[in-house]
């Protein structure tokens, strides 16, 4: 499933470690404004004042001295991918993105290592004034646009690991959904990290106006190496009044990766914001989606899976804040562990004063696959309204016998009728996912299950 | 001073990982020894070092088949500090009960260690109430039990608190087999800041923990952390935690964080928490029985509240409906 690539060519590998050397340079190479520079110098500055989350899973294997911050394929962003050096597409063509975008995706962008080297978009949706382009361009093309947003969802100060992303951010995606357009295929952002022992800090700010749609998809992937990799991008997503935003997500990282992503949405007047999220892959991943529910009868629905292996640790969860009258969110966490993997949910439901006639439901299913590995559920709520309803009910368990009782005694072999099982606990997610991701998702759950139960 | 951590840490900008104590209301005496100098110390450490500088009251209590202990702490201006350490040892083979209540009407210092050691095939009720009313209090009891083989454990805690700031916690260990633990928490809590921390461990195989709490708040902050931690070895064994909290004003807070910490596939672990108030359609209902609005609160308060009331005399029972009707009518 994750190969290594060709031997790839770069045009520039930033020397490893964390300098204000290697920030300038970066900026520099990319050309950038003097307020994008401050930017990032402001967040070195933050980088070196935050501490070391003192919660959650072990970082100590992490040290940024090992890790490269900006990587640059030896070659600029195209809107055809026979441009693409062969190399590189072949890795795409596996990943199977030319064949999505032809088949079902209204438009496409592709990031290898720190840079896109691919972006399209169909011709119908330019017309109607859909911006999708990469981050860089756009802070180029719509500065007036871009800073009006950028970092006000996700600030500087919000954690270490987010100052170290405004510090050396490359690539990303930048899309801009205009007063009542529907963008009704979905576009899609893949994200691969090739090179060993660096680091990928794509930022992805979307917009989407008042009354408008889109569904978005990321999709992330790394070949296997013996040394650690780091991923910690950012994801800023606005949603304008009445405006609605699906964000998809199959991770599929490499098992020596860090994946220390930050996600978050601000949500304005009747508008919702759905998540759905897959994690698989990672050694460590700290992955906390997170909706503000700011405006009255705004919405949010979480639906997620995690599946933990060998040598994993994947700490989850989601996080909201009701600000708005008669917001509702809806929390559908899964979680599977196997091999000594651990699986944790670390969620947050806070409702603040204002939110009168709100309400929050969260579930969280855990279902552990045999005696060596674990399943935390952490999960907070801060209740401030006396008008407000908030429910959450969490189950961990195995694999129910009566079930695979009741399946042998319609034929199935033991380990079939397990499988189907673990595919059963895991449609929720499935389901939610357009059908090609849907069958991906079901692929990688076969290939982590395999040698356990089939 | 920030005190009573919870077992595993979350994210600092939750405010739940421990509790903070205000400055003044700590007694001169902790501040000059050196445990105040760590901020993250949790009771029990604090408690034990605290007994070894300043105990005044310390006990070992025996108990047999058929003994009913109570003992009441009253504090008064002639009594307004208390640091208890009471060490209960119960026979094998024992059916017995415990009642502790702590009374107060005027500003205290409170810092227990109540410590169970449970033998084997034992019945055991404890009931635990504080009842105290007043403002610049701070009222911390650390509670330990260790259960024996077969045993079961029926533990309530009973908070009528006012004014005050109060911390408990709580920590049960089940290292044998076939041993039940119910704990039933009722906390009404006017102007206080509480915070409760349960930590149950459960090593031994088909275990059964059952925790619940039922709480209403009036201008108060409160903290719940409630842990069941199954650690490998503790196969077919059964967890349930539920949590309910009425929010009475728009000034009290409810911070729950109900933990499952799971090593062993082969068990069966649920928790539940809400923040509860009459749905409309209940209300309507109520309504059109001629039932008012404050009337209807009170009964869904004390619905919730009786099934937790099972354990306590009828004199306890009678207080806690009081408070809880009192509660209900003034907000």
């Amino acid at each position: 499933m994750i190969t290594k690539d060709n031997s790839p060519d770069y045009e520039y590998v930033s020397q490893k470690g964390l300098t204000r050397e290697i920030v300038e340079d970066i900026s520099r190479r990319k050309g950038e404004e003097k307020w994008v520079l401050d930017i990032r110098l402001k967040a070195l500055e933050m980088y070196y004042a935050l501490s070391m989350p003192t919660w959650g899973p072990s970082l100590e294997e992490l040290n940024i001295d090992d890790i490269a911050t900006y990587v640059k394929p030896a070659s600029s962003m195209k809107d055809n991918w026979d441009e693409v050096p062969e190399n590189i597409k072949d890795t795409f063509v596996k990943l199977g993105i030319p064949k999505a975008e032809r088949d079902y995706l209204a438009g496409v962008g592709a990031q290898y290592d720190s840079e896109v080297v691919y972006h399209n978009i169909k011709e119908e949706l330019l017309s109607q004034g859909v911006i999708y382009t990469d981050f860089d361009s756009a802070l180029v093309e719509y500065p007036d646009l871009v800073k009006q947003y950028f970092t006000k969802c996700v600030p500087l100060t919000e954690h270490k690991f987010i100052a170290l992303h405004y510090a050396v951010f490359s690539g990303g995606s930048f899309v801009y959904v205009p007063r009542g357009v529907h963008v009704t295929m979905p576009l899609q952002s893949y994200f691969r990290l090739n090179s060993p022992e660096s680091g990928q800090f794509e930022h992805t700010l979307i917009i989407v106006d008042e009354g408008a749609s889109l569904h978005f998809i990321e999709g992330c992937s790394a070949p296997k190496y013996n040394k650690f990799n780091l991923h910690a991008g950012c994801v800023e997503l606005f949603v304008k009044k009445g405006g609605t935003l699906r964000y998809s997500t199959v991770e599929n990282w490499s098992k020596n990766m860090f994946n220390l992503n930050t996600k978050k949405a601000i949500v304005e007047e009747d508008a919702v914001m759905e998540w759905v999220s897959g994690s698989f892959g990672s050694h460590i991943s700290m992955l906390y989606p997170m909706s503000i529910l700011v405006g009255d009868r705004a919405r949010t629905e979480y639906t997620g899976i995690s599946f933990a292996g060998e040598g994993q640790n994947l700490d989850t969860g989601f996080k909201v804040i009701h600000v708005g009258k008669d917001t509702n969110s809806v929390v559908h966490s899964r979680s599977l562990s196997k091999g000594g993997g651990k699986t944790t949910y670390r969620g947050l439901v806070r409702i603040m004063p204002s939110a009168t006639h709100s309400s929050s439901f969260v579930d969280c299913d855990n279902l552990m696959l045999d005696d060596i590995s674990k399943s935390d559920t952490i999960p907070v709520s801060d209740i401030r309204s006396s008008d407000a309803t908030f429910s959450h009910e969490a189950k961990v368990g195995k694999i129910s016998d009566k079930a695979i009782f009741y399946l042998m005694s319609r034929g199935l072999m033991e380990s079939d009728a397990k499988a189907m099982i673990v595919r059963g606990f895991a449609s929720p997610i499935s389901k939610e996912l357009p059908l090609e991701y849907a069958v991906e998702m079901n692929r990688l759950i076969n290939l982590e299950l395999e040698g356990e139960i089939q | 001073m920030r005190i009573n951590m919870t077992p595993i840490p979350t994210c600092q900008n939750y405010l739940i990982n421990d509790f903070d104590i205000k400055e003044n209301l700590i007694p001169e005496f902790i501040k000059t020894c050196d445990l105040c100098d760590n901020t993250q110390i949790n009771i029990d450490e604090k408690c034990s070092k605290l007994l070894q500088i300043k105990e005044n009251y310390t006990k070992i209590v025996d108990l047999l088949d058929g003994d009913n202990k109570r003992l009441d702490f009253s504090f008064d201006n002639s009594c307004d500090q208390l640091v208890e350490n009471i060490k209960f040892n119960v026979a094998d083979f024992s059916h017995c009960s415990v009642t502790i209540s702590y009374f107060a009407k005027s500003q205290f210092f409170h810092n227990g260690l109540l410590d169970f050691s449970v033998g084997k095939e034992c019945h055991m009720s404890v009931v635990i109430l504080s009842d105290v009313s007043a403002v610049d209090s701070l009222d911390l009891l650390s509670i330990k039990i260790n259960l024996g083989e077969g045993s079961t454990l029926s533990l309530s805690v009973v908070d009528l608190s006012k004014g005050s700031t109060m911390s408990k916690r709580l920590e049960i260990d089940t290292p044998h087999d076939d041993s039940i633990v119910n704990i039933r928490t009722i906390c009404l809590a006017e102007s206080a800041s509480v915070d409760y921390n349960y930590i149950t461990r459960v090593l031994g195989e088909r275990n059964v923990v059952d925790m619940k709490s039922v709480g209403a708040l009036s201008h108060t902050d409160k903290h719940f952390k409630g842990c069941i931690d199954f650690k490998r070895g503790s196969r077919k064994s059964v967890g349930k935690e539920k949590e309910v909290c009425l929010i009475l004003d728009d000034e009290s807070k409810s911070l729950s964080l109900p933990t499952i910490l799971c090593e062993e596939e082969d068990v069966d672990i649920s928790h539940a928490t809400a923040t509860a108030k009459l749905s409309d359609k209940a209300m309507f209902y109520m309504n059109s029985r001629g039932i008012d609005e404050k009337e209807a609160g009170k009964i869904y308060l004390i619905s919730l509240l009786s099934s937790l009331m099972i354990d306590l005399d009828d004199k306890v029972k009678e207080k806690i409906l009081d408070k809880a009707g009192r509660m209900m009518y003034e907000n």
